[in-house]
């Protein structure tokens, strides 16, 4: 489930900039895109008119995770900026633009449009938010926090119960996880989900909160905190498909298999995302369905190289799959790569490493992975692929650390990878041994020191 | 029917009692402005601009630009364009910007007649020129056409106040507060408007939020709201607490002319005229005006330069005087020079009474006044000052033009009440040494 993070970084930009939320059901999306369209046909100046449709298309993007509506959104927010841009009320519609750009994983690009609006001086902080997400996946976490830090009312600074709050504090956690600090990032989003539901926040949001915090959980091995977080994001929207590929997570992790393939079939059938495909390919192959597993292959690949945008958005879900599963090993790489054009954060350092770790290229992918744990997260998951690249370089005490550190963190990280993780301890135990040196030589080592 | 639209979060008012009922206020805002100053990033640079890196507005000429190489017809971008060049002439105090933006904005409407951006900008370009009546007609145009602009009334408050009319200024900047909450220039807006009224602090609270509005990659923004800071700190007599903010401020945009310029006069108020003289040779090396080069002369007289002082004020003379009949000019710095060291109280009156005719706000009040004064007419020049005084505002010169008014008008207890007030203000004033005087005098004849 590593490779939604980014992903997620993405729907509480939304909320603050759509308007109107996202409780709405799928076909409110529609009625609202056809009476803007109708809208701004019939007042075609009208640039507040053209700024909505983008936000409406924006919302219909994350609806059907269909990319090509987010290029609809660009045309409609073009027109709106072409309208007025310099403009207060153009703050707006540029923050939308920079929504688009996260959306479609334009990074540089979305921190720049996001510094537009903000230098319009609106007295909207939302598009910090946004600048602080983009930062996010840049890597660059200090300054990151920093946009956050900026996500107050500019009439009451000091006021703690509003959107904005649960804004800066739900993206802070994140953070604060980042930084290898979980239990104080698990606080931090329990504190935003209390002031997301006091403030009456769309149910979307409420579940993404949830997720979110599962998530943390589910990497700090607190399993059943993970799924109480899921299940209560569920219980306010039932079709939240990251909260049903994530409980999907923990049922492999508590092997219920069967319950496992539902949730995530249940999940792809809302959105379908190659990751949930992904999850699905090992769940089948584990229950032994070659055939259903095959298909899943087929359709990752159908979904990521869908359009051009689709092969921007899944470079790392299909440069992990590829490493996981050991196929397309060399294509893999050039993956990885492409990605960390556009993204300097954790994640992407890590699939770079695990990458070319599979390709055998093990001090490159050392180099990647020291990236990787530079900021201090605590992820098994880190730590695993960490462990792995050492053990093949021969530092028998690394890879001892840090396998052992993810098997302590969370025994269930992965549905293949914890019994690897314990296959290989095992090993470095016996090449301890081995190379111990015998009792009597010990002895005459000790006898001779000075 | 305008007080239902003032909002509960932030209404201008203007205050109505002494200034220190709001002295706490005064007191948390100190905290915060401190609070927020210590929480800018060390360096500007982590958010991509330093010294050596392109100014905000050459990076937004450089976009509009960029674009413009591709899609010549594109009429926004000229829009972008002549923005970006208003901006880049406050940056760098180069009023040539202010021609190449008029022909962006020209090259706007020739492409899409009419325009709305074009015809703001046009707008923008005009206040720039200090062309205020032009710019408050087509203002009210633009808010006739569109009137939720947040920016038109902005537009409207500046010009309004310029001329004098405090009233519909405020009128337009409620609205900006109103139908923008937070927006970062309604409380510069705000801010100029209650500087005028005398509420230094309220003014101070404003900039102080519009600081924190302010994103620290608009290094110039930051720049230029530390140092209109500073200025009022200064007219509060408070020189040490300018120091800061203008430190700040010239850490943050490198060698700004406009803090440069506010340091100079930091400077003066401490008795360091040596190094102010310095700041402000530093400051006019490049796109000197009239009124920079007055203050310079001021400087180098005050350091005991004398010779040098005459020199500058005759290249200051020499520039004002080109300036007397254009709209952005020099006539106020000339009105006083003229009706004290040049001693030709005759000239001053006659540029003053043009300037008057322009607009009646407090400054251009304050040196009609002085002019009418020091030509002997002093109930007229009473009549004025009295205008001057009816909006609020604090300043110690003011006060102390008023003190001399009065006093030769004959009023003399409301001329020494005066007095009191200009020292009590700023007992560090160019003009405290005579209102000392003063008092000391009138004390020694009631003996």
């Amino acid at each position: 489930m590593n490779s939604f993070l980014p992903v997620r970084l993405l729907a509480p930009a939304v909320i603050l900039l759509t308007g109107f939320g996202m409780a709405l059901a799928q076909n409110a999306t529609d009625a609202n895109i056809r009476s803007l369209q109708l809208r701004v046909r019939m007042y075609p100046s009208d640039f507040k008119a053209y700024d909505q449709l983008g936000a409406a298309y924006i919302q219909k993007g994350r609806e059907t995770a269909d990319a090509s509506y987010y290029e609809l959104a660009k045309a409609a927010l073009d027109k709106s900026l072409d309208l007025a841009s310099s403009d207060l009320a153009a703050a707006s519609a540029k923050t939308h633009m920079a929504v688009v750009a996260m959306a479609e994983h334009q990074f540089e690009q979305a921190l720049s449009w996001a510094q537009e609006a903000l230098a319009l001086g609106s007295g909207d902080p939302s598009p910090w938010a946004i600048a602080g997400d983009a930062l996010t996946d840049l890597g660059e976490y200090d300054r990151a926090a920093e946009a956050y830090a900026r996500l107050c009312d500019p009439i009451q600074p000091e006021s703690e119960s509003t959107a904005l709050a649960y804004e800066r504090e739900s993206r802070v956690a994140y953070l604060r996880f980042l930084r290898g600090d979980a239990q104080g990032a698990i606080k931090l989003m329990r504190d935003a989900i209390a002031v997301a539901a006091t403030v009456h926040l769309p149910a979307e949001n409420l579940a993404w909160s949830d997720y979110q915090l599962g998530e943390i959980c589910f990497k700090s091995g607190d399993i059943p905190g993970a799924e109480q977080a899921y299940q209560a994001g569920l219980l306010i929207d039932p079709n939240s498909y990251r909260n049903l590929a994530a409980l999907g997570e923990v049922r492999t992790a508590q092997e219920r298999y069967p319950e496992a393939i539902a949730l995530y079939q249940k999940a792809l059938a809302v959105v379908p995302f190659p990751a949930f495909a992904a999850a699905l390919y090992d769940l089948d192959m584990q229950v032994g369905r070659p055939a259903d597993a095959r298909r899943q292959l087929e359709l990752i690949e159908f979904i990521a190289k869908l359009n051009p945008i689709n092969e921007r958005l899944f470079y790392r879900e299909l440069a992990l799959f590829y490493a996981d599963h050991g196929l397309k090993l060399e294509e893999s790489v050039g993956l990885a790569k492409r990605e960390l054009e556009v993204r300097h954060d954790v994640y992407t350092w890590d699939i770079l490493a695990w990458v070319l770790y599979k390709n055998g290229r093990i001090p490159e992918a050392r180099a990647a992975m020291e990236k990787a744990l530079a900021p201090g997260t605590a992820d098994a998951l880190l730590d695993f692929h960490a462990g792995m690249i050492e053990f093949q370089l021969g530092d028998l005490d690394g890879a001892k650390t840090l396998l052992g550190r993810a098997l302590a963190l969370n025994p269930h990280f992965h549905m293949v990878y914890p019994g690897q993780a314990r296959k290989a301890l095992t090993e470095l135990a016996t090449k301890a041994e081995e190379s111990r040196p015998p009792v009597a030589a010990v002895l005459e080592g000790v006898g001779r020191t000075p | 029917m305008f007080s239902q639209l003032r909002s509960p979060w932030a209404t201008l008012f203007r205050p109505s009692g002494p200034a220190t009922v709001v002295a706490p206020t005064r007191f948390t805002m100190r905290i915060l402005i401190i609070g927020f100053l210590l929480s800018l990033p060390a360096t500007p640079a982590a958010w991509g601009a330093d010294g050596s890196s392109p100014s905000p507005a050459e990076l937004r000429i450089a976009a509009a630009q960029k674009v413009l190489q591709k899609q010549p017809d594109r009429y926004m971008a000229y829009n972008d364009l002549a923005t970006a060049l208003i901006r880049r002439a406050r940056e760098s105090g180069d009023r040539s910007y202010f021609q190449q933006a008029a022909a962006a904005v020209e090259n706007s409407l020739r492409l899409q007649p009419d325009n709305f951006e074009a015809a703001q900008a046009h707008v923008a370009l005009l206040l720039g020129e200090r062309k205020y009546s032009e710019a408050l007609a087509e203002a009210r145009a633009l808010n006739h056409r569109m009137p939720d602009a947040v920016l038109v009334w902005g537009y409207m408050a500046e010009a309004d106040a310029a001329l004098g009319d405090y009233d519909a200024a405020e009128q337009a900047a409620q609205w900006m507060m109103n139908l923008r909450p937070g927006n970062l220039p309604a409380f510069v807006c705000g801010a100029n408007l209650r500087e005028e009224w005398g509420d230094i602090d309220g003014a101070l609270d404003f900039l102080g939020r519009a600081l924190q509005q302010a994103p620290p990659f608009e290094t110039e923004e930051t720049a230029w709201i530390l140092t209109r800071m500073a200025q009022l700190e200064l007219e509060a007599g408070q020189p040490e607490k300018a120091l800061p903010l203008l430190q700040q401020a010239l850490k943050t945009f490198p060698d700004y002319y406009l803090s440069l310029e506010g340091l100079a006069k930091v400077r003066m108020a401490q008795h360091r005229y040596r190094e102010a003289v310095e700041l402000l040779e530093a400051r006019n090396r490049d796109f000197a005006t009239a009124q920079s080069r007055n203050l310079e002369a001021r400087a180098l007289l005050l350091a005991g330069r004398t010779a040098e002082a005459q020199q500058k004020y005759a290249d200051f003379e020499r520039a004002a005087r080109g300036q007397i009949e254009q709209f952005d000019n020099a006539n106020l710095d000339l009105v006083f020079y003229y009706a004290g060291p040049a001693r030709r109280p005759s000239e001053a009156l006659r540029i003053a009474r043009l300037e008057i005719e322009r607009r009646h706000d407090v400054r251009t009040l304050d040196a009609y006044a002085w002019a009418l004064y020091v030509n002997g007419q002093f109930d007229e020049a009473r009549r004025q000052i009295e205008k001057a005084l009816e909006v609020g505002t604090r300043d110690a010169e003011l006060y102390y033009h008023a003190g001399t008014i009065e006093a030769s008008a004959g009023a003399k207890s409301a001329g020494l009440r005066y007095f009191q007030q200009s020292l009590e203000l700023d007992p560090g004033s160019e003009t405290a040494d005579a209102a000392r005087s003063a008092l000391a005098q009138s004390g020694k004849r009631s003996e």
